[in-house]
């Protein structure tokens, strides 16, 4: 396997994962904020992208070209405003009602009808089976069409290196507003001890719907990132987003960094998985059946992960056992 | 208004009437039905009763999952797919025996849940759902994603019929739609009888424990690790069983039948018929059959997809369950008074005593390090039989750590804890338990969904020798003369502890005090030699310790060894004969509560020294 080939599946790997560590972070958030799983994640990131296409195309199929990018920047905006409101109203409706109650089944069961909700509202607009999203960032003109060479004879897609770029970038900023600012401080405090932040004159509740805005906010990025570069169908943002608790639970649920690793992580391991490991299993003489194409391993391989590192590895998941008595 | 009172009253008249065991009833009903549809020998009304008959299988499985052993799985029909795809795949590309498939398939299926199972010991139900959800997800997306096995979206056929051939009798049978459904009514039958009978049998109190919080059930000696990965390994095989059957009954492997939105409709349904208990599945079974029905007629009328109008059924419904158990699911609490009369005490509950005096349990040179922290430090205690062992000491001088290490829930780096001069090192939490070394903890943590006298009964499982579940089932003599002397212990118990006037109550309405009385009268059902109390007098009222105080007395009175962390010092020396004193993980003295008392050591550690001012 050549240098260069390796090469150009970590930069896809990273960017992929990048995306991942977005919807990751804002999974974890809400986690370590209230201790809910938001089962409605992946959904708002769907929402998200199809908020978008609404914007720029009035529900119609978009060009994928000549719309001014003004218009873009506007759709981009208008999804991750709404998207933010979204997750804020998945919170009030779906979630405080319960852990109001201590009802972690009634919380589970109404964020996945939220999802569901979400799903069915686009599905009723956008009736063809996929879409094309058009690319909110002019990555198509740079390079030769939107793609460089790469030093071993490897090739990237510009718009990988964006993806990653702006990725790295509000990870960054996210983790430094958790650390320093007054609203990641007091965030923080009301995650280690809700009872003590109150008493210190901090608004639990004001925090948490402050939490899920950004993680509503995140999703959406996430989402409007990675659209443009496959067709978009309304099982995109589900997939996303249980490759982002992948991420997030890889790195530990709840920790800001760990969704980071564990983002990269995880579309390093796919982009290798499909890139490099299953053609060499095709091209060897082990003759193995053909196992389907190469990117089905891409959805399936992080899926069965997270299902076999909570299976197997509870220990990885903070907070995920019972308390010791 | 009038006509939502009635229909509520209604309501609730049906669901008491399903509460109450009219099983057979409803039992009888069901093969009039089924006896109805095959005289009448229409074969798409005998195919989707069959259908009906698997899902119920499906269901009582994923209730069973959920309501008794308190696990929610949300990707049940992930299950399905695996028995489904496995038979299909079997029988497609191997030419198998199509009874040998299925039963192949069914032990994948077992498999597969037994794995998650594997992971689900100590999981909160939260997580147990994330779980369950992302591998519902992760079979439909590999469905999608490998069509050269599954077929992708257009499903797997399957050649020919189920058969079954017995090669002795020379009997060949193959099973068209009425063959089905009486397959599946007969699997049915036998799914409920077995449900019914382990749910009233000791098997069903060990899942009543696991619902209601594993390091409860663990300490009340039950192994739950192996509960849970039992329970899931069982339900998925019978959910493996009725997608199996299910796909050869239609003839077809169908994606749609297995995706995550289905999963979802399977966890409602059962959500749906919570307030019916039994009936629950039947209820929930008409719901997310009839009403997706319904909706795509509609949306087929107003030229919608159906896809969004499955996921708005779906959505609808979890509101429509959520508002359903909300209403319904707090069971009626019981007044206080309505205890069933107490049997006349014939001796004290108390369990075997030992020869009083010698060293019963022993836990030397203990040590514990957590990180730069020494929890223990190399404690030595040692209790004789008989008595009552006093553990006291400031805050954080380990305490509750050397008797979470006594009873397995903490393992001591160095060390070891013996029982009567064995040791029990290599017993896991439960294992002492059934060794004799009971403990409560220092909070308080109770059963809510059991009265007090089955609460108490839950600790007496250990103990039970014939209530297996055929014995469940049967009601054999044996099992009614055991289930009624244990029935007696816990009254006795609940006397004992003061809790005859509260004995109909719900356990979490008690007053916090009464809740740790409850625990430590389930504690002592377990039939301890040995019994650890973590600040049992915390929290507690005056009178609350006055009865706590007269039932420790009458327990070292019939010769139970008690060891008891306790601030009350008051309270402590008119029980206790021994004290010994922890201060950062070591004794630091040890003797009569009076003596104890006067060590200056003792008073250095709780009030601290006064440095010599110069």
């Amino acid at each position: 396997m050549s240098a260069g080939l390796i090469l150009q599946s970590l930069v896809a790997g990273a960017s992929a994962g990048g995306v991942y560590a977005l919807v990751g972070l804002g999974y974890g958030l809400i986690y370590r904020m209230s201790g809910v799983l938001d089962f409605a994640h992946g959904d708002l990131v769907t929402a998200a992208v199809f908020a978008f296409l609404l914007f720029v195309g009035g529900g119609q199929a978009v060009a994928l070209t000549g719309i001014a990018p003004p218009v873009l920047l506007g759709g981009a905006a208008v999804a991750l405003g709404l998207t933010a409101l979204l997750a804020v109203a998945v919170q009030r409706v779906a979630v405080a009602p319960f852990l109001a109650r201590g009802s972690a089944v009634g919380w589970i069961a109404a964020t996945v009808a939220a999802g569901l909700f979400l799903r069915a509202l686009a599905g009723l607009r956008f009736q063809a089976e996929s879409y094309t999203v058009p690319e909110i960032l002019p990555v198509g003109s740079i390079g030769h069409g939107g793609v460089l060479a790469l030093p071993g004879g490897g090739v990237v897609e510009v718009r990988a290196l964006v993806v990653l770029a702006v990725a790295a970038i509000v990870a960054l900023a996210f983790d430094r507003w958790l650390v320093a600012s007054r609203t990641g401080r007091a965030m923080r405090a009301a995650a280690e001890d809700e009872e003590a932040a109150r008493v210190c004159g901090l608004s639990p509740e004001r925090l948490r719907l402050v939490a899920w805005a950004m993680a509503g906010l995140l999703a959406a990025l996430a989402g409007l990132l990675v659209a443009p570069s496959r067709p978009l169908t309304l099982d995109l943002g589900v997939v996303l987003g249980l490759k982002g608790t992948a991420a997030a639970v890889v790195g530990g649920l709840g920790s800001a960094r760990g969704a980071v690793l564990g983002g990269l992580a995880i579309g390093i391991g796919e982009a290798v998985l499909t890139t490099l490991f299953v053609p060499a299993l095709h091209l060897g003489a082990l003759n193995l059946p053909q196992l389907g194409p190469a990117p089905a391993l891409q959805d399936v391989g992080p899926l069965l992960l997270l299902v076999l590192l909570v299976a197997l590895a509870p220990r990885l998941v903070s907070g995920a056992a019972e308390p010791l008595d | 208004m009038k006509s939502v009172g009635v229909w509520r009253q209604s309501f609730s008249d049906l669901r008491a009437w399903a509460l109450a065991d009219h099983v057979p009833w409803l039992g009888a009903a069901w093969l009039v039905l089924v006896v109805g549809i095959l005289a009448a020998g229409n074969p798409a009304l005998t195919s989707t009763a069959a259908q009906a008959t698997y899902l119920l299988i499906a269901l009582y499985a994923l209730q069973w999952l959920v309501h008794d052993t308190g696990q929610p799985s949300l990707g049940h029909a992930a299950f399905l797919a695996v028995g489904a795809y496995a038979t299909a795949g079997l029988r497609l590309r191997f030419g198998m025996d199509p009874a040998l498939a299925t039963l192949i398939a069914v032990i994948a299926a077992g498999a597969c849940g037994w794995i998650l199972g594997w992971g689900a010991t100590r999981l909160r139900p939260a997580i147990l759902a994330l779980m369950t959800w992302a591998f519902g997800w992760t079979v439909f997306v590999a469905i999608g994603a490998f069509p050269e096995v599954t077929g992708g979206v257009a499903g797997l056929p399957l050649l020919g019929p189920l058969s079954v051939r017995i090669d002795l009798l020379g009997v060949l049978t193959r099973f068209d739609a009425a063959g089905h459904l009486v397959l599946g009514t007969v699997l049915l039958a036998l799914v409920l009888v077995m449900y019914r009978s382990a749910q009233m049998s000791v098997i069903g109190r060990g899942w009543a424990a696991l619902r209601d919080g594993t390091s409860l059930a663990t300490s009340l000696g039950y192994d739950v690790p192996s509960i849970r990965r039992r329970t899931f390994a069982l339900a998925a095989m019978t959910a493996g069983l009725a997608g199996s059957l299910g796909a050869q009954l239609l003839q077809l492997v169908d994606p749609t039948l297995y995706s995550p939105v289905r999963s979802l409709d399977l966890f409602v349904a059962v959500l749906v018929g919570a307030p019916l208990g039994f009936l629950g599945p039947v209820a929930g079974a008409a719901v997310i059959s009839g009403l997706p029905y319904l909706v795509d007629r509609g949306f087929e009328a107003a030229g919608l997809p159906l896809g969004a109008g499955r996921e708005l059924t779906a959505a609808a419904l979890v509101v429509v369950a959520l508002a359903a158990s909300v209403t319904f699911q707090r069971r009626r609490r019981r007044q206080p008074g309505t205890a069933p009369a107490a049997a006349p005490r014939p001796r004290p509950a108390a369990p075997v005593s030992v020869r009083s005096g010698s060293a019963l349990l022993e836990a030397r040179g203990m040590e514990l390090r957590f990180g730069a922290v020494a929890a223990l430090a190399g404690a030595t205690l040692t209790v004789r039989a008989g008595e009552v062992h006093g553990l006291v000491g400031p805050n954080g001088s380990g305490k509750s750590t050397l008797l979470r290490c006594i009873a397995g829930t903490l393992r001591q780096d160095t060390g070891n804890v013996t029982l009567s001069g064995t040791s029990v090192d290599h017993l896991g939490e439960a294992g002492r338990v059934a060794a004799g070394i009971a403990r409560t903890f220092q909070r308080t943590a109770v059963m809510p969904h059991l009265d007090l006298v089955a609460h108490i009964e839950v600790g007496v499982r250990e103990r039970r020798r014939h209530a297996h579940a055929l014995q469940a089932l049967l009601k054999t003599p044996a099992y009614r003369a055991e289930s009624l002397a244990v029935r007696r212990a816990a009254l006795d118990l609940v006397e004992m502890f003061g809790l005859g006037p509260f004995a109909g109550a719900a356990p979490d309405t008690l007053s916090s005090g009464r809740q740790r009385l409850l625990q430590m009268a389930t504690a002592v059902a377990t039939a301890p030699t040995v019994l650890l109390l973590d600040e049992p007098s915390a929290g507690m009222s005056p009178d609350e310790i006055e009865l706590l105080h007269a039932a420790l007395s009458e327990l070292a009175g019939a010769g139970l060894t008690i060891v008891l962390i306790e601030h009350n010092m008051r309270f402590l020396a008119s029980l206790a004969s021994t004290v010994t004193v922890l201060d950062q993980g070591a004794v630091i003295a040890e003797g009569s509560p009076a003596e104890v008392a006067r060590d200056s050591r003792v008073r250095a550690a709780y009030l601290g020294t006064v440095p010599v001012p110069g």
